[in-house]
């Protein structure tokens, strides 16, 4: 017994020390999990269950301290000498996928590969002489697939571990597309032939569109990397890791020319395709240092991100609608994105951690990122021609004339690169004391300070001018008074012009009580204060106060209880809604306001953003770990959340609570049961002012420009249910069945209130209006069963069969077509779907 | 090093409730569950759940793992977070996101969770609400001619007396696609 319980302990400590050593790699970008939604459960060697128990000492099922059940371990691989002190063992399944009924559906493969085919679905190959700690695995699954993984790892037990992975994502956007563009997934979108850009008839369009067939958008995401932990002396290991990861596709984008101009000009927006292709590399590494007491890290994390199509060039579908006789819209035949930008951040991190007197520790780590980009910039706009910037005939204004020529060169650019940067840091000191065996006392402090760096204003060296082209011009060629130049003496909107560079300093404030209440209990209570100092909004500093108490307890031999409360309250300096004025043009000299002597309000002066505005939340959260039987676990956790903004217009409260059940019951260790129940509520009040137009400076709610009769409120109601079970038997020792079942639905309903007609959009009738929108409805059925038969001890068979039922109702895609009035999007919609999904395995174990 | 005084330590978790060495219950980590998510989703049901909902983190799907994101064992973070701030933990995956752009939405540089859920939602792009009235709890600017007010309703919908793109499928962003920020001479208002 004795040399049991020894080889035990020994086992533990070599396992300890290998788990250890992957400590390192949690946390971002760790190694991915090898695994696919058909090997969602790591990569177990097919097999039977080892019920022999959870340890040398005892055979019935073991808990965790909180209480949960521990599962039935399989049977661990066994390598097979092979000579010279080395053993190996592995395993290879060869799998086939059939699916049938709407498995095109974008759901459904949205992140997984769902296609019919044959193909590696797991493979795992292990090599190692345990005399001198060396060990070597590859593992796979799905090889070959879209959402296939790997891993080959080498370990020199205490001495190096070595590992490369690959992982492959597919992310499906939409499986039934229909666009008028050729070249997807290019940085160049023509319309189809026989259109023309920038002179197409909505007739024209919808003829075009019939012929068009369904296409499908997904981005792949691959990515793969190598790591390297390296035990340099006894107390000192160094690490380094390098992925690299590429994406490639196309995805749904947007695309935006001219809004609403009343009854019969409709919005000119079209539904582009941003094309995909994009690598990240990312660089980590560092020393660690984990001496008897004292512990430190050193850490560089560089991320270099590429981009390789940096514009999107798109044709204008539309004929814009000419507003006056200065409009000139048909100048207007493309768009261009600026896509997202090369960039590269580094991060470096030191800490270190000391212990102090009365069982104390001292922890802290100071952290500096810099993000940077210099992508070269485009010209303010890709079209030419001129447009007219007089505002009215016989509005005696100055007369001016834009020439798109001088702002599509790029000599019209404020200077050739972005040259943006943004350094952020990061001081954090935590003090921990336990003056008394059973009192612990606590204090944190935590600085986070982001400084942006980029300074930017919109001007054209080229003609000495202020101002930009919005929309590439079409705004300003379809209505006059629409541009974005500015022109001392001509009439104009007020618009902003320069950037707002948005920093941020954060000191937060930790003081900690821990109370061990008898052997099994322990109580605390904490304090935080979190100061926030903001640039360029409008409330410049923010005080956050929270309290919180915690309460554990394994008291009773039957339960363990958590539970907790926090109460929350901010409040900050005053609002200042105009903090913004010196980055808008009415700051400059020559600013004449379109509206005379009346610049109008930046906004409602009593709306508050959430992160800004006072607040009162109030935390509960109670779980609950019964042990209702030796072979039976019940967890009950129940929460809610009420936050109060204290205002009336915005954000103005959210409110959420929830409950959970799970039950898992371990009939015999070669039966277990499970089956939980979840349920949530959450709820959103918003509210705002449809303004009166700009017929005064007032920005308060009540006055002119937000009259209350045009006061209007958005309540949005979700609740969510979800169900689940499930059972693992093995009626034959040789044979393993699963099976679960999920079910999760959810009802959305958002209440529309209006004081009056006034408040709507589009001069809509409260009748056409109505006073909800149609309920947000989502149903998902899945059910999952699995069979492994182990036939010999070298060859099993698995059976996979999943069936999943799933609708969408969802009121901004219900009956979306490809042409909408004066939109043309993809048209597509996350459509109702029912299919069934079969997979065939057989694994040799070698 | 950051284990003392952490979220999990202050619930009084002990190693062993997440792993267990005498028994081959995972295949790497010496879980208690076979993945390492599936450990963490034991205590974290409400987790569980939103991984499910219509937009969500590949999850279940097995392409992500909760360590992708935190650190159980301890962080400068209460949510146990595996870097300086939110956004941080974001970008170094959604790279394209990081910028820094010509023209920042402040939002977006204070926290991702502004806007979205971390986990999944019942909205596209695990949005915590639809647009516009995501929007529309910041922007009521009215700005001349601007639009951001205005009340949009059923009657907006498609079927509806008056459709309108601001409700309609990526509602605002049909527009202001560069939400995230924007690299465009002309990308003030994020269009471009």
């Amino acid at each position: 017994m004795a040399r049991t319980i020894l080889r035990a302990f020994a086992s533990t400590a070599r396992a300890l020390a290998l788990a250890s050593a992957g400590l390192g790699a949690a946390g971002v970008h760790a190694e991915p999990p090898i695994a696919n939604a058909f090997e969602r459960s790591g990569l177990f060697p097919a097999g039977v269950r080892d019920w022999r128990g959870m340890s040398h000492l005892r055979e019935i099922p073991r808990r965790t301290p909180t209480g949960f059940l521990h599962g039935v371990p399989r049977h661990p691989p066994r390598p097979e000498p092979i000579g010279s002190g080395w053993s190996q063992t592995g395993s290879l399944e060869v799998g086939a996928f059939f699916d049938g009924g709407d498995e095109r559906e974008t759901r459904f493969g949205r992140y997984a590969e769902r296609d019919d085919g044959v193909f590696v679905s797991r493979l795992t190959a292990l090599l190692e002489q345990p005399e001198r700690g060396i060990h070597g695995e590859v593992a796979g699954v799905g090889l070959g697939r879209d959402d296939g993984s790997a891993r080959a790892a080498f370990e020199w037990a205490g001495r190096l571990r070595a590992r490369a992975f690959f992982d492959r994502v597919p992310v499906a956007y939409a499986h039934d597309a229909r666009t008028l563009f050729e070249g997807v997934g290019t940085a160049r979108l023509s319309l189809a032939a026989g259109l023309t850009p920038g002179a197409n008839s909505d007739a024209q369009l919808a003829a075009a569109l019939a012929g068009t067939g369904e296409r499908r958008l997904s981005v792949q995401r691959d990515r793969g990397g190598i790591a390297l932990d390296l035990r340099v002396t006894e107390r000192v290991k160094a690490f380094a890791r390098f992925e690299q990861e590429e994406r490639q596709g196309a995805r749904p984008f947007g695309g935006g020319l001219v809004y609403e101009l009343g009854p019969g000009v409709p919005a000119r927006v079209v539904e582009t395709v941003e094309p995909i292709d994009a690598s990240t590399r990312r660089v980590r590494a560092g020393l660690q240092y984990a001496g008897s007491s004292w512990w430190a890290n050193l850490d560089y994390r560089g991320s270099f991100f590429r981009n390789r199509i940096d514009t999107l060039t798109w044709d204008n579908p539309f004929a814009l609608p000419a507003t006056s006789p200065f409009a000139t819209p048909d100048l207007v035949e493309r768009g261009r994105f600026a896509l997202a930008p090369d960039n590269r951040e580094h991060a470096v991190r030191a800490e270190g951690s000391a212990p102090l007197p009365w069982r104390g520790r001292l922890t802290a780590a100071l952290s500096w990122t810099s993000s940077q980009q210099d992508q070269d910039l485009i010209p303010p706009t890709i079209n030419s021609g001129s447009i007219d910037t007089q505002l009215f005939p016989g509005g005696a204004p100055l007369p001016a004339t834009i020439d798109l020529d001088d702002w599509s060169r790029p000599a019209s650019r404020r200077r050739d690169s972005a040259d943006a940067r943004v350094d952020t840091w990061l001081a954090h000191v935590a003090l921990q004391l336990s003056p008394w065996r059973r009192l612990r006392l606590g204090a944190r402090v935590r600085y986070f300070d982001r400084n942006n760096r980029t300074r930017y204003r919109a001007f054209n060296p080229l003609t000495g001018q202020i101002g930009y082209i919005a929309e590439d011009a079409a705004p300003g060629a379809t209505i006059p008074f629409e541009s974005r130049v500015f022109i001392p003496g001509q009439l104009t909107e007020d618009w902003r012009f320069r950037a707002t560079p948005l920093d941020l300093q954060r000191l937060e404030g930790e003081v900690s009580a821990d109370l061990r209440l008898g052997r099994r209990s322990r109580l605390a209570v904490v304090y935080r204060r979190d100061e926030v100092d903001r640039d360029e909004r409008e409330r410049e500093e923010t005080d956050e106060d929270r309290l919180r108490i915690r309460l554990t307890s394994r008291s009773a031999s039957w339960a363990t209880l958590r539970a907790s409360y926090e109460f929350g309250r901010r409040r900050g300096d005053s609002f200042e809604t105009d903090v913004l004025r010196r980055f808008f043009v009415s700051s400059l000299p020559g600013f004449n306001s379109i509206f005379g002597p009346v610049i109008p309000p930046r906004g409602l002066a009593q709306l508050r953003r959430p992160s800004l505005a006072d607040l009162d939340e109030h935390r509960f959260e109670v779980r609950v770990t019964l042990l209702a039987r030796e072979d039976m676990d019940l967890s009950v956790a129940s929460r809610y959340r009420d936050q109060d903004y204290g205002s009336r217009y915005g954000l103005t409260a959210e409110r959420a609570s929830g409950a959970t059940v799970d039950w898992s019951w371990h009939l015999s260790p070669r039966h277990q049961a499970y089956a939980s129940l979840g349920w949530e509520r959450a709820r959103r009040d918003v509210a705002g002012i449809n303004d009166a137009g700009p017929v005064s400076d007032d920005p308060n709610a009540g006055g002119a420009v937000f009259p209350l009769d045009r006061r209007w409120s958005v309540d949005a109601k979700e609740t969510t249910w979800s169900v689940g079970a499930g059972m693992v038997a093995h009626p034959h020792e040789r044979l393993e069945l699963r099976s679960d079942y999920h079910f999760d639905t959810t009802n959305g309903r958002t209440a529309i209130g209006f004081a009056s007609e006034a408040a709507l959009a589009s001069g809509l009738s409260a009748a056409q209006a109505g006073r909800a929108l149609p309920d947000l409805r989502l149903r998902d059925h899945v059910v999952e069963t699995e069979a492994r038969w182990l036939v010999s001890e070298s060859v099993t068979l698995r059976l996979y069969h999943r069936y999943q039922r799933s609708s969408v109702r969802d009121w901004a895609q219900r009956r979306l077509e490809p042409q909408v009035d004066g939109a043309l999007f993809l048209g597509h919609q996350d459509g109702d779907f029912e299919v069934s999904f079969y997979g065939v395995g057989v694994e040799l174990r070698f | 090093m950051h284990w003392l005084g952490s979220t999990h330590e202050r619930h009084d978790l002990a190693c062993g409730d997440c792993h267990n060495p005498m028994a081959r219950l995972s295949s790497t980590g010496l879980a208690t569950r076979p993945t390492t998510s599936e450990t963490c989703l034991t205590c974290h049901p409400q987790q569980r759940t939103e991984f499910r909902k219509r937009s969500h983190m590949p999850l279940h799907e097995g392409k992500i793992a909760c360590s992708d994101c935190h650190n159980p064992h301890g962080s400068y973070t209460q949510a146990l977070l595996d870097g300086d701030s939110v956004n941080h933990v974001c970008t170094s995956c959604h790279a394209e996101k990081r910028g820094p752009f010509l023209w920042e939405h402040a939002p977006v540089v204070e926290s991702c969770l502004n806007c979205h859920r971390p986990h999944g939602s019942n909205h596209r792009a695990l949005l915590v609400s639809s647009p516009p009235y995501l929007c529309q709890q910041c922007h009521s600017q009215l700005l001349g001619f601007g639009h951001p007010n205005d009340l949009l309703t059923a009657g907006n919908l498609i079927g509806g007396a008056r459709p309108d793109e601001r409700i309609l499928n990526r509602g605002c962003v049909n527009c202001h696609v560069q939400i995230h920020g924007s690299n465009h001479p002309s990308g003030i208002r994020f269009h471009r």
